[in-house]
């Protein structure tokens, strides 16, 4: 059941409908029949792994919070957690690389690579899994109830393709008798017609032009993969973006208030910054979960820093994907991550007080154009279906193979990418204002009308572009 | 304002909702629905004059030899074809040429009509499967759906292949559904991707793409949900019922828009996109191996076009692609007619305000008709004769 299909739209109508019409006290169990229904519309066998690995969890976390002194217990917990995500997702990986290098050691091994069903999801709710036991161990208190628990890691809006959410972040908001207001409503409903905007008007009309250039075997020129580049870059932010809006609006419309996951992230005037905007869930996960406890471990190092940053961002891009691209992708934004404290620091680093406007203006804008042209670069090692073709990309790109001709795209496609840009930049600018003047408490009547045309249209598009519900970029991770 | 359950009907009756902005938002839905009411039968005819649905059929007609969804409901008309158990059957595929009739009368007849009727006599049936713009890939996918059913298995396989057409890629919608909803074809379609992936590389990397995002969204039994919700939902909502004649109308204007951009007209030298031609012609190759494997005769004919119309290809790109289809079809000998210059000038059409170049009217039909009885018609067993 995708989030952009009627289906989903009927799913959520009903749940919420009996929600709101049900005692309290029934209304966490009615929450996790739903998502348990919800994954189960995928593959209904691995809601028993989900439940699995949930009751597992949830009985080891009682342990681990008596006994928080020994390191142990909480590797083997989280190892027992890792150990399905190794399974099914990077069997194939490990295998296939360790028959690479037997060959090319002089052996030869014929493996017959056993094709292995993902999960969906698993890299998410291991990830949750991984964060809560750590929690516990930690200090947060762990779920008395199964019932609380299985809510917290099945609840279907994050289940797929998160936000993550930490235990402290929803632990009270399960316990607790929810109650919406009539603004959450509202902003569960506009939040929800957001997502579907941006993925069925927006970004499945970027992916098919820009699968075309990214195909195995195609051969575009280098107008083509510029475009593709940077269309791709549009299309993944407003996929996953539109994902997490849904996730988000649809969570509100039961109490529930969810972390934001993206924060305009092409805004960014420094890689660093961009962390902090784009997938702010994973990065934050990242950051407290792999790169802090390392860098503790080696404090008295302190240079191994940057070496620690280099290693967790290629953790992220191997949870990404299990290929050596999204390991490639990981490096990349690594090694921009070390640039940022190092070389480059001289021109990602703001400073309001010491700089002039104009002055910072100009750095921003240098700050900023090198960061998107550096993201957006990137993007090539996350898309291409293998290194050759990222690297023929990159020969495209590059040597600008072709001139000015395209091989591949039409004239009206990379007309549509770069209004799909110019829109995001112009809405870039234009959001401190939007900000001050649609978020009034009291708006005047006529931003009440001009909202429902606005509203109005989009729900329109939505339903004359949605020829046919695309699935979300995250699912495959 | 808290809201519990208790207090869920009092939050339905507060002002701010009722004069706010989700009432206007109804308000203006409803009113849209109007408009759509009242704008159907103006839809419906922009996209006929588009060509992107065929021309309201002749209600007595007894028997129906063509897929008259023209590629968006295809699996609405598997059942007419013919069972080729009880005689022989050809199949002719192609791009709106062959279902377009400008300047229609009742009583038209489109190509395949004329070629059943003149080859029936022999125990031979013909039945068309054609779509807007129709390009390669979506040609194999003709040819695979009807390997998929036992019953219809053909033993010719006549297209009508079309220059300009080798610039388009992707499966339709509607053929991504049939694509995803039955199972041995998805078999098939994935079989001959996987057994032609080191002769065809890009279009066996195509097919398996295509496949993947068919699957990525139509699971089993889920689609057959959606289908019919979405169904249900049109009976009910005007909008969504006409959401497809709204596509295709706001897809129109963007064109438009796109040619008054770039001064493009339908007479403008339009170079053919090397990467995407590449993958035609792969697909075009496969086709023909993939029909002579399974026992079908394939058969190519360069589509007419008007003499007198100024067309939007770059001559030497056009000679250079009739060269190679000629001898494409020598080498994997696979009969063969250029028919160009086949309909005379009289017997086209006018589009955009100029002559059309490449639909003609019921005359042309006839005349194409008599042109691949004339090129193929001892092969087909008929002898070359139109009825």
């Amino acid at each position: 059941m995708i989030f952009t299909s009627y289906t989903y739209l009927l799913f959520l109508s009903m749940v919420f409908l009996l929600y709101w019409s049900m005692p309290p006290r029934w209304r966490n169990v009615l929450l996790i029949a739903a998502s348990y229904f919800f994954y189960s519309t995928w593959d209904w066998r691995f809601g028993f792994l989900l439940l699995g690995i949930s009751v597992f969890n949830w009985a080891y976390g009682r342990f681990l919070a008596t006994r928080q002194e020994a390191n142990t217990p909480l590797v083997l917990g989280v190892l027992v957690n890792l150990v399905p995500l190794l399974y099914f997702k990077y069997t194939g990986f490990f295998l296939t690389n360790l028959a690479a290098l037997v060959t090319a050691a002089g052996g030869g091994w014929h493996l017959d690579i056993p094709k292995i069903i993902l999960p969906l999801g698993i890299s998410f709710f291991t990830f949750q899994g991984v964060a809560y036991l750590v929690d516990v161990w930690v200090g947060e208190e762990p779920f008395q109830r199964l019932r609380d628990f299985l809510l917290f890691k099945a609840f279907w809006p994050q289940l797929i393709a998160g936000p993550i959410i930490r235990p402290h972040e929803i632990a009270d908001q399960i316990l607790a008798t929810r109650h919406v207001t009539q603004a959450d409503l509202a902003f569960g409903c506009q939040r929800i017609l957001f997502g579907f905007f941006k993925k069925v008007v927006i970004a499945d009309a970027l992916s098919t032009y820009i699968d075309a250039v990214f195909l195995r075997g195609a051969t575009p020129n280098g107008v083509d993969a510029i475009f593709a580049t940077f269309g791709f870059g549009l299309q993944i932010y407003f996929d996953f973006s539109a994902y997490s809006d849904i996730a988000i609006g649809s969570a509100r419309l039961f109490g529930f208030t969810f972390p934001e996951n993206f924060n305009w992230p092409y805004a960014a005037p420094s890689p660093q910054e961009f962390w902090t905007r784009w997938h702010m869930t994973l990065s934050r996960w990242i950051r407290d979960y792999v790169f802090t406890p390392i860098s503790f471990s080696t404090r008295n190092y302190p240079r191994l820093a940057l070496l620690w940053l280099l290693v967790a961002m290629a953790i992220c891009g191997l949870w990404h994907g299990a290929q050596w691209t999204f390991v490639a992708w990981g490096c990349w934004h690594g090694s921009l991550l070390v640039l940022n404290q190092t070389a480059l620091k001289g021109i990602f680093t703001l400073n309001r007080k010491k700089l002039s406007k104009g002055a910072y203006f100009i750095r921003y804008l240098i700050g900023w154009g090198v960061t998107y042209l550096m993201v957006n670069l990137a993007w090539v090692l996350f898309r291409a279906q293998d290194m050759t073709s990222a690297l023929s990309m990159y020969r495209a790109i590059f040597t600008l193979k072709g001139g000015l001709h395209p091989a591949v795209m039409r004239e009206n496609t990379m007309v549509f990418i770069g209004v799909v840009a110019l829109a995001l930049l112009a809405l870039q600018v234009a959001r401190p204002w939007l900000e001050v003047n649609l978020g009034q408490q009291r708006p005047h009547p006529l931003h009440i009308s001009g909202r429902a045309l606005v509203y109005t249209a989009m729900i329109v598009a939505v339903i004359v572009f949605d020829t046919s519900s695309k699935a979300f970029v995250y699912f495959q991770f | 304002m808290v809201t519990s359950h208790l207090k869920l009907h009092t939050m339905v009756r507060d002002k701010r909702l009722l004069f706010g902005v989700p009432t206007l938002v109804i308000f203006l839905l409803i009113l849209v629905d109007f408009c759509v009411i009242s704008w159907q039968k103006a839809l419906t005819q922009q996209r006929q004059q588009n060509l992107l649905i065929s021309a309201p059929q002749d209600p007595s007609r007894r028997t129906v030899n063509w897929d008259m969804s023209v590629g968006e409901n295809l699996e609405q008309y598997l059942p007419y074809l013919p069972d080729s158990s009880m005689g022989r059957l050809t199949i002719l595929a192609g791009m709106s040429q062959m279902y377009a009739i400008n300047d229609q009368k009742p009583g038209d007849r489109i190509i395949v009509e004329h070629l059943d009727a003149a080859l029936s006599p022999s125990g031979m049936r013909a039945f068309g499967l054609a779509a807007p713009n129709m390009h390669n890939e979506e040609a194999l996918l003709m040819l695979l759906t009807t390997l998929s059913i036992p019953k219809a298995h053909p033993n010719y396989f006549i297209y009508g292949v079309c220059f300009d057409k080798f610039r388009n890629v992707d499966l339709r919608p509607g053929l991504q559904r049939l694509l995803g909803t039955r199972p041995e074809l998805a078999q098939i379609w994935r079989d001959a991707a996987l057994r032609y992936r080191n002769r065809y590389p890009k279009a066996a990397e195509k097919m398996l793409a295509s496949l993947a995002a068919v699957e990525s969204t139509q699971k089993k039994g889920e689609v057959t949900f959606e289908e019919r919700l979405r169904s249900k939902v049109a009976s009910l909502l005007p909008l969504v019922a006409a959401r497809q004649d709204l596509n295709a109308v706001t897809m129109g204007q963007l064109f438009e828009l796109r040619n008054w951009m770039f001064h493009i007209t339908p007479q403008s030298k339009r170079p053919i996109l090397q990467s995407r031609y590449q993958l035609n012609q792969e697909f075009l190759e496969m086709i023909a191996d993939v029909a002579n494997e399974n026992h079908v005769q394939p058969i190519y004919y360069v589509i007419p076009l008007n003499p007198l119309a100024r067309n939007p290809y770059v001559p030497s790109q056009y000679a250079a692609f009739k060269v190679w289809l000629q001898q494409l079809c020598q080498q994997k000998a696979i009969p063969f007619a250029n028919l160009e210059g086949t309909v005379p000038s009289k017997y086209w059409g006018e589009f955009m305000g100029g002559p059309d170049y490449k639909h003609f009217r019921a005359e042309g039909h006839a005349i194409t008709a008599q042109a691949i009885l004339r090129e193929f018609g001892p092969l087909l067993g008929n002898g070359g004769r139109a009825q």
